[in-house]
């Protein structure tokens, strides 16, 4: 049994991906087809890339856009998020994101490419989102990004052809949301640490997993992604209802779901509702396991924990 | 993905260099990709695709009605491609690699080109040409004599076309042609001293994309890191360095070239046999794995990562997996 390991910058961030194998002759090709679904994923729904199928389905805002089965999925997943969270999901929040200074890719938002560039216009709510077979319609003035969910369904994604595949263990990172099957060598749970919301050489807890089932953990916040824009700070957590970066006391929140999707989903949304509400939300979510942590007024940092977090 | 063009032209470049311009054979089954990265070839010959061999892709991202490789004709497969005619078929895969400019982070950008290394380069400026770019861009291009210079005369109009872009040509055999169409032409190999004239004197102050011979990178990637200049910084297309942090960050997937090439000749091989046993013919699979080995040894290079291919599938050489294990951490993305 070999446990073997690759990482490279996708997605905009660093992508960790991690194999247990019985037979590391298998390796490569895994490793290979990994990557180039990562590759593949970018390429389709990047917001950034003028050519992808996103920027041009938001290019054909206000017609009808025939889009692929890998859109239609994705976007059918968005919209099962929304729904589940009462709208405080929504992928319609891209103008308003590029509006408070999340323009181009990061670590460089400032800068970015005039062709995808949707600040002048309006965040719509998803029930003006019209889908069918092949084709999605939504207004002219609006734009679709799947920031808030993209990397949690992609490691969904990638995990169920690992599991086709058999390997005795994986854990998978885009950007810090992890998903994790099977076990680690001689057969040893997972131990996914939460990094400390201000000093990233620092765990503050750590969830297992069990052989049994995938276990994503996510965690969202306001302390990478952010700037000033004119002299108005802001970072990448829009809230839908305001269109405006989330203003909680919350600095991050970590989820553990069955899956990525919901993981990556729930995270942002616990960060915008703050810790009152937070803790309501994922007792009514069924989230198990959560870490908020928050700063108070003579900045100490505070750590919640629910559920079984060591 | 595998994706179907067709030959458009094959034109002669330079002395022993031709450019293969392809056509998608559907409107919509186009290879999208970053300028910079590379695509597997496969050409097909009758009823069987050759083994696939890995070029930078030569034009640009914008212009998705044909894909462009230069190759230096040496070897068989580049032969074979040499002689292709308008029509003839070719299975595109990819892209890959990382070997792309990246204008949010790369503040001041250094290309270093040798001979037929050029390829990568020119998709990247004529993507920023026509982005209007404003990104400082220096190239340093060595070549072996005045008469071998591939994108000779775009290089000139790129560098008329975009201000921020200066072009320096560097002759090997020392002999320069009075005749020099208003270029910079420096007898002799690129160095130090101007590698820093052409950094403002402050190395560490901008990203450096290699692609050329092995020696060529090898020798100016040392001389660079000698400078101070940051591992991440050093950006190549070389399958060689593999494991070494020192280019760490930013490195070409290497081992996606030789699974992928394998993996090509794999679907050929069940095409292969599917036509033969509908013909009653026997064949024997394995016997055809091992082609990618005959024929990268005669095939030539046109970059790097194709070097790197000739190299990666014929030996054991291994991807590149991290050496310290990094454990499972959930952080912000």
């Amino acid at each position: 049994m070999k446990r073997l390991q690759q990482t490279h910058h996708a997605l905009g961030s660093d992508a960790t991906l991690t194999l247990v194998l019985d037979d590391a002759a298998d390796a490569d090709a895994l490793f290979a087809g990994l990557w180039q679904r990562i590759a593949a994923f970018e390429k389709r729904f990047s917001r950034f890339l003028p050519d992808s199928e996103l920027s041009a389905v938001n290019h054909a805002a206000g017609q009808t856009a025939t889009v692929s089965p890998a859109f239609r999925r994705l976007l059918l997943a968005a919209k099962a998020m929304g729904d589940k969270t009462g709208g405080l999901y929504n992928p319609f929040v891209l103008p308003a994101l590029q509006r408070a200074g999340y323009v181009g890719s990061w670590p460089a938002p400032a800068r970015g490419d005039a062709r995808t560039n949707y600040k002048t216009r309006r965040v719509v709510g998803l029930d003006e989102l019209r889908l069918g077979n092949d084709w999605v319609k939504f207004p002219a003035l609006a734009a679709l990004d799947f920031g808030g969910i993209g990397k949690g369904y992609l490691l969904d994604e990638l995990g169920a052809w690992l599991t086709e595949r058999l390997v005795r263990g994986y854990w998978l990172s885009l950007g810090g949301d992890i998903l994790c099957g099977g076990s680690d060598l001689d057969g040893q749970p997972w131990r996914i640490g939460v990094q400390a919301a201000l000093d990233p050489t620092q765990t503050v807890g750590f969830l297992a997993s069990t052989p049994e089932r995938p276990l994503a953990v996510a965690t969202s916040g306001v302390t990478k992604r952010k700037g000033t824009n004119d002299n108005k700070p802001w970072h990448h957590l829009i809230d839908p209802r305001t269109g405006e970066p989330a203003n909680t006391d919350l600095l991050t929140a970590t989820v553990a779901a069955p899956t990525a999707t919901e993981a990556d989903v729930y995270a942002k949304c616990l960060v915008l509702l703050g810790s009152a509400k937070a803790r309501i939300f994922a007792v009514q979510a069924g989230i198990q396991q959560a870490v908020f942590q928050t700063q108070d007024a003579s900045g100490v940092t505070h750590v919640e924990k629910v559920g079984d977090i060591q | 993905m595998m994706h179907s063009y067709t030959v458009q032209s094959v034109e002669p470049l330079a002395k022993g260099t031709v450019l293969l311009t392809l056509q998608p054979v559907g409107e919509t089954d186009v290879l999208r990709f970053y300028p910079g990265q590379y695509a597997a070839i496969s050409l097909k010959r009758g009823l069987r695709p050759s083994p696939a061999r890995c070029f930078s892709i030569v034009s640009s991202p914008n212009d998705t009605r044909r894909l462009q490789f230069a190759m230096r004709v040496g070897g068989r497969f580049t032969s074979s491609a040499a002689r292709m005619r308008p029509g003839d078929e070719v299975r595109v895969q990819g892209p890959f690699g990382d070997f792309v400019v990246d204008e949010g982070y790369d503040k001041r950008v250094v290309l270093l080109a040798g001979g037929i290394g050029i390829t990568p380069f020119i998709s990247t400026l004529r993507y920023l040409g026509e982005m209007r770019s404003q990104l400082p861009v220096t190239l340093l291009y060595a070549c072996r004599s005045q008469d071998d210079i591939p994108f000779f005369e775009e290089l000139l109009a790129l560098e008329r076309a975009i201000p921020s872009l200066r072009v320096v040509f560097f002759v090997g055999d020392g002999r320069r042609t009075a005749q020099t169409n208003g270029a910079r032409l420096v007898a002799g190999k690129i160095n130090d001293e101007w590698i820093g004239r052409v950094a403002g004197g402050e190395f560490s102050g901008s990203t450096y994309f290699l692609c050329g011979p092995k020696g060529f990178m090898k020798g100016l990637g040392r001389s660079l890191a000698k400078q101070g200049v940051a591992p991440h910084r050093i950006i190549t297309e070389s399958f060689a360095q593999a494991n070494a942090p020192a280019f760490g960050g930013r490195m070409s997937i290497q081992a996606l070239t030789y699974a992928l090439s394998a993996f090509v000749l794999l679907v050929g091989i069940g095409g292969i046999t599917a036509l033969d046993l509908e013909q009653h013919i026997q064949r024997q699979p394995t016997a055809a794995v091992t082609q990618p080995a005959a024929a990268t040894t005669t095939s030539s290079s046109s970059t790097a990562a194709t070097q790197g291919t000739n190299s990666s599938s014929t030996s054991s050489s291994t991807p590149t997996y991290t050496q310290t294990y990094s454990q499972p951490v959930s952080s912000v993305s």
